[in-house]
């Protein structure tokens, strides 16, 4: 028997129904329920004294374009604390400056007087469409206080040096004594305000600086931490004014979870370099997503003329 | 040090305790009938005495049998030969080099029963592959490949569609000691891993080794390649041209003096560049090609010494570029292997076999670009490279029937260059000429005895220490390896072994294996050696009337310190040299060292006898890693966790012309990280008791590390060899469907838009890109 034709026939079949466009890149049918359903977030950081508010979303799975926002006003929420629960209501939705990027409903209990209290803890629990999600988190007593010495450094960028830059960076460095039972998770904050020469009025907003996460890295019993303050400019000729700025610096003392999500935040949200690993962003909320964590604070502010 | 001494004055005591009736040896070589071709694990047996041995990797064999006054039976065999049954007078020592022909030359395969099975070696978790069997393997175009039929071995997975890319009992491709003729390859992957380096043509045996390492290997973590190359016909000139779709070949062999010594050298090069240059325009190049070329020369000076040269070079390269009136630019994209090995074999007595090795081997990856506009020129030459000076020697002493000692030692240079930068142009003041070298020395002593302590029982106990001295830190390690077997019946056997492996070399690598930019890179103090320790146990049956072999083996793997990236980093702008101090993030901040653990079954049946020869294959397993910064410290499944792997392989005579050949496998799909979706979420900046916020964004949700499945992988490939017979030789066309049944399998998967009649409908679904449809293709080879 001559097997050639029909094995020529058997094979141009194949091949040309291997040509539809369709072949090499076509829609995954089978695709677990994850990446169907909407899952409840939970955004809160508590500090002693604050009004007991809580932000609630959801998420947009890919498969799902019928969500067209991250809103979620319909939810049922509660606070617990001390074996008491009290119950959370729709207050308001959350956008930020920029246009929508932050779609978050703010939930506050219904006695608007009640704020966190230092050393307590807090459950909140949130249901919506027969999903439960529920996060749990202490508010720390208080931060340790901080000494702080500012130094700079000045160099000149390289190239031609007819052009280049002086520049000039001033550091604050910080300095405390971890407290009793101390985790060691902290977040150091700068931020400034310039004074405008023209009116010689402060600023109302506050430019934020470097920040910079410590995990347990004391040395000889004491943490030591340096932020870069600010970063001058001077071009050869110019006679650019300094401005007087006032600066703030804040040590926050955080929790694990606090910590963990603030490492993971930028990364993820950050997409720059398409050949980089994937950054899972950090959540401590149980059948959701999101972030529900204490802090406390000390803060310095100093004015400056650079 | 102090473990390997007592482990050799052990085995000495035992072995001269029981070597007190003085013997008689037979020894010599075992060769191919014809081509003078030394054969490499043949068996020379003596029935009544119930002692046997195989050849070693030189086709040397050494026997004692009590000296005696009666002929004894002598047979030699190996599978794919035709057996010889001989005998010999056990009088005096005697040096008998041994002849068999090929089945090639026969009517039919003919499996003698006398030959060592695998129920009665003690070596475990080692498959052996021949040329033919390689040859007779369907393959993707046509171009037949190593590394492919590998992954159709139990316990060995491939990565991604088209991969050359091994997985070995959930160890990554970079824990795979690829050796050829003794020198080790660095990347074994053409086009990016969709053919290998290595030409079929000019490869005379492989053996991969799985677990239960042997005490001369070393150096990596999951398993061994060793790929002996051929070498060389010693009594007729002959060769062997062949003409594929992407690819030609060419190899030539024959005697430079007939009987003593020999050549053979074999080329390949493929021609997609000389079709893109035909629809080019004028002025403008652009193509791609990649080359090999193996060449060998072996010399016998006397009696006792042989002289082997070989060397591999291979090159890819992609390049494009214009020229114009005043203008001309040109870019090049390469990477390649060269390796090169000078052996000299000893045969210090009867009982004592010696080999001296010195090895180079080379990779390089570079990029070249060069413009020129209006007499003005710029120059930019960026090269990467690991170079290897290796000197080794080794000892194979067969004391008597029950004691086999290996002994041997090892020193390898590495010279790390991770980055070489030139930059010249012409109308700057300032170029960039920047080299960072540096260097690290690997050294390994071992010693191992296989003892058949009776007829039942065989250990094959070993020890090796490992070294590694670079950038001022040094580290020493013993690796102990041990395997037994113990037979239950003649044709039945139980096996059982424990090894330990450091690797002292690093692979960094992003997500996809076969990427020139892979840079190897040493331990440090920061980055610590990886290490695993592998427990094996198996049972054996062999049907020798039949032609049957079945194995099952179940493994239990734990690795330390193995290597990935951070989240969030990327191998851009890696930079070794950077290590310590300098403030620049070097790939020791970019990685993170963690845990992983392997465990499975493996089923393995073979079938060689009359006109079918092939195997099924099957592999259930679990790979699991832990890293402390990856996953928020959670173990997950590693990429290439695969629970079931099936292969399937047949090749079967239809007729004196005719062999048709089917391969089938199936793998269950990969675990992958994908994207579930958005969140907004907020971090937070505070200025006072009322929180603001600093940063804002949608983060994507991920969902747990490698928590998605892939779809399942499977593919049917058919081949049909069809040969004749001509007055100057032989004709060879085959004709091969790759994915016979048109399978969409899953190359990698992303978010995109959900279309219809091809338009966007604005949904986002999960979509597969799927490489190779089926594919035809043609060869035709002549051997003269």
């Amino acid at each position: 028997m001559n097997y050639k034709p029909i094995f020529l026939v058997l094979c141009s079949g194949f091949f040309l129904s291997a040509c539809s466009e369709d072949f090499f890149d076509q829609e995954v049918a089978k695709v677990p329920a994850s990446l169907k359903e909407s899952d409840i977030v939970i955004q809160a950081f508590c500090a002693k004294d604050s009004l007991i508010k809580v932000q609630l979303g959801r998420t947009k799975p890919f498969s799902d374009q019928s969500i067209t926002d991250f809103f979620l006003p319909d939810a049922v929420v509660s606070i617990e604390s001390n074996g008491l629960s009290y119950p959370m209501v729709y207050k308001e939705q959350k956008s930020d400056t920029y246009g929508s990027r932050i779609q978050q409903s703010v939930y506050q209990t219904v006695d608007t007087s009640l704020h966190f209290v230092a050393g307590q803890s807090y459950t909140v629990k949130a249901s919506f469409k027969g999903k439960m999600a529920t996060a749990s988190c202490m508010i720390p007593v208080g931060a340790p206080a901080f000494t702080y010495t500012i130094d700079s450094v000045t160099y000149r960028e390289g190239g031609d040096p007819q052009y280049a830059p002086e520049v000039t960076s001033y550091y604050a460095t910080l300095r405390w004594t971890p407290q009793a039972h101390d985790d060691g998770y902290y977040l150091v904050q700068s931020a400034s305000q310039p004074k405008y020469q023209s009116s010689g009025i402060w600023n109302k907003g506050y430019y934020t600086g470097d920040r910079l996460l410590t995990a347990a890295d004391q040395v000889n019993g004491r943490y030591e931490v340096t932020v870069e303050l600010e970063r001058n400019y001077s071009y050869p000729g110019s006679t650019e004014q300094r401005q007087e700025e006032r600066f703030k610096l804040l040590l926050l003392k955080i929790n694990q979870d606090f910590y963990l999500f603030s490492k993971t935040y930028l990364p993820n949200t950050y997409h720059g370099d398409p050949f980089a690993e994937p950054v899972n962003l950090y959540s401590n909320v149980k059948g959701g997503y999101g972030i529900f964590t204490g802090f406390a604070y000390t803060d310095q502010e100093f004015e400056a003329i650079w | 040090m102090k473990h390997l001494l007592s482990l050799l004055l052990l085995i000495t005591s035992i072995a001269l305790a029981e070597a007190q009736n003085k013997p008689v040896i037979f020894s010599g070589y075992v060769k191919e009938s014809g081509s003078g071709e030394n054969l490499i694990g043949a068996t020379v047996f003596f029935p009544a005495l119930k002692v046997g041995i195989s050849t070693n990797a030189y086709g040397f064999y050494s026997v004692s049998v009590p000296a005696g006054t009666d002929s004894l039976l002598m047979t030699v065999s190996i599978i794919g030969y035709k057996s010889i049954q001989q005998k010999v007078l056990p009088d005096k020592n005697q040096t008998m080099t041994i002849s068999l022909s090929s089945n090639a030359l026969l009517k039919e395969v003919v499996v003698d029963a006398t030959a060592i099975r695998e129920s009665k070696t003690t070596q475990m978790s080692t498959i052996d592959l021949s040329a033919q069997e390689i040859k007779n393997v369907p393959a993707l175009f046509g171009e037949k490949d190593v590394i492919k039929t590998l992954q159709l071995l139990p316990g060995v997975q491939k990565g991604s569609e088209g991969s050359s890319g091994l997985y070995v009992r959930g160890g990554g491709p970079d824990q795979n000691l690829i050796i050829l003729d003794d020198a080790p390859v660095y990347n074994a992957n053409h086009l990016f891993g969709f053919f290998s380096t290595f030409n079929g043509d000019a490869i005379k045996n492989v053996q991969l080794v799985k677990g239960g390492f042997p005490a001369q290997y070393g150096g990596r973590l999951s398993s061994v390649v060793d790929i002996s190359l051929k070498d060389g016909d010693k009594e007729h000139i002959h060769g062997e041209v062949g003409i594929g779709l992407i690819a030609s070949r060419a190899v030539l062999e024959g005697p430079i003096k007939k009987g003593k010594s020999s050549f053979i050298i074999s080329g390949r090069r493929t021609y997609v560049d000389v079709f893109t240059a035909l629809v080019t325009p004028k002025g403008v190049s652009a193509g791609y090609y990649f080359y090999d070329l193996n060449a060998k020369l072996n010399f016998e000076l006397s009696a006792k010494d042989r002289l082997y040269i070989s060397g591999y070079f291979g090159q890819d390269k992609f390049y494009a570029g214009f020229k114009e009136d005043s203008s001309k630019n040109t870019a090049k994209l390469y990477w390649g292997n060269a390796t090169g090995t000078l052996r000299w074999n000893h045969k210090f007595s009867d009982k004592l076999f010696s080999n001296l090795s010195a090895i180079t081997t080379d990779y390089t990856f570079g990029v070249l670009n060069e413009s020129e506009f209006n007499n003005e020129k710029f120059r930019l030459s960026y090269t990467s490279q690991i170079h290897d000076y290796t000197l080794k020697n080794d000892f194979d002493w067969y004391l008597n029937n029950k004691h086999q000692v290996k002994i041997g030692a090892i020193g390898t240079l590495h010279r790390f260059t991770p980055e070489a930068l030139v930059v010249q142009i012409s109308f700057a003041d300032q170029n960039i000429n920047r080299k960072n070298i540096f260097y690290g020395f690997e050294s390994g002593v071992y010693v191992s005895d296989d003892w058949k302590v009776n007829d039942r029982l065989g250990i094959n106990m070993g020890a090796r220490l490992s070294s590694f001295v670079a950038k001022g830190k040094a580290y020493m390690r013993p690796e102990p390896r041990i395997s037994g077997r113990y037979s239950i019946r003649e044709t039945l056997s139980v096996k059982a072994s424990y090894a330990e492996m450091n690797q002292y070399l690093h692979l960094l690598s992003n997500s996809t294996p076969g990427l020139p930019t892979d840079l190897w890179v040493p331990a440090t103090k920061k980055v610590v050696p990886q290490f695993s320790r592998q427990l094996a146990a198996g049972i054996t049956k062999d049907f020798p009337e039949s032609g049957f072999s079945a194995s099952y083996e179940m493994y239990y793997k734990w690795m330390n310190n193995i290597l990935a990236y951070k989240e969030g980093a990327s191998f851009f702008e890696d930079d070794p040299s950077e290590a310590e101090g300098s403030g620049i993030q070097s790939f020791e901040d970019k990685v993170t060292q963690g845990k992983g653990r392997s465990y499975g079954g493996e089923f393995f049946v073979k079938y060689n006898k009359k006109k079918f020869n092939g195997w099924i294959g099957y592999t259930l397993s679990w790979t699991k890693q832990q890293f402390d910064d990856l996953n928020f410290g959670r173990e997950y499944y590693a990429k290439y966790d695969r629970r079931h792997d099936i292969s399937v392989v047949g090749s079967y005579q239809i007729s004196p012309r005719r062999r048709l050949s089917l391969t089938w496998v199936y793998g269950s799909g990969n675990a992958i990280t994908l994207e579930q979706g958005t969140a907004s979420l907020e971090e937070p900046f505070v200025l006072s008791t009322n929180t603001s916020f600093y940063s804002s964004g949608n983060s994507i949700i991920y969902g747990e590390k490698n928590g998605f499945r892939m779809r399942a992988y499977h593919r049917l490939d058919i081949g049909l060899q069809t040969t004749k017979k001509k007055k100057w030789g032989l004709q060879t066309t085959e004709i091969s469907i790759y994915n016979a049944y048109n399978r969409a399998n899953p190359f990698f998967y992303y978010i995109g838009d959900k279309t219809v009649n091809g338009q966007s409908t604005g949904e986002s679904v999960v979509r597969q890109i799927t490489l190779f449809p089926i594919i035809p293709a043609i060869s035709y080879c002549i051997k003269f």
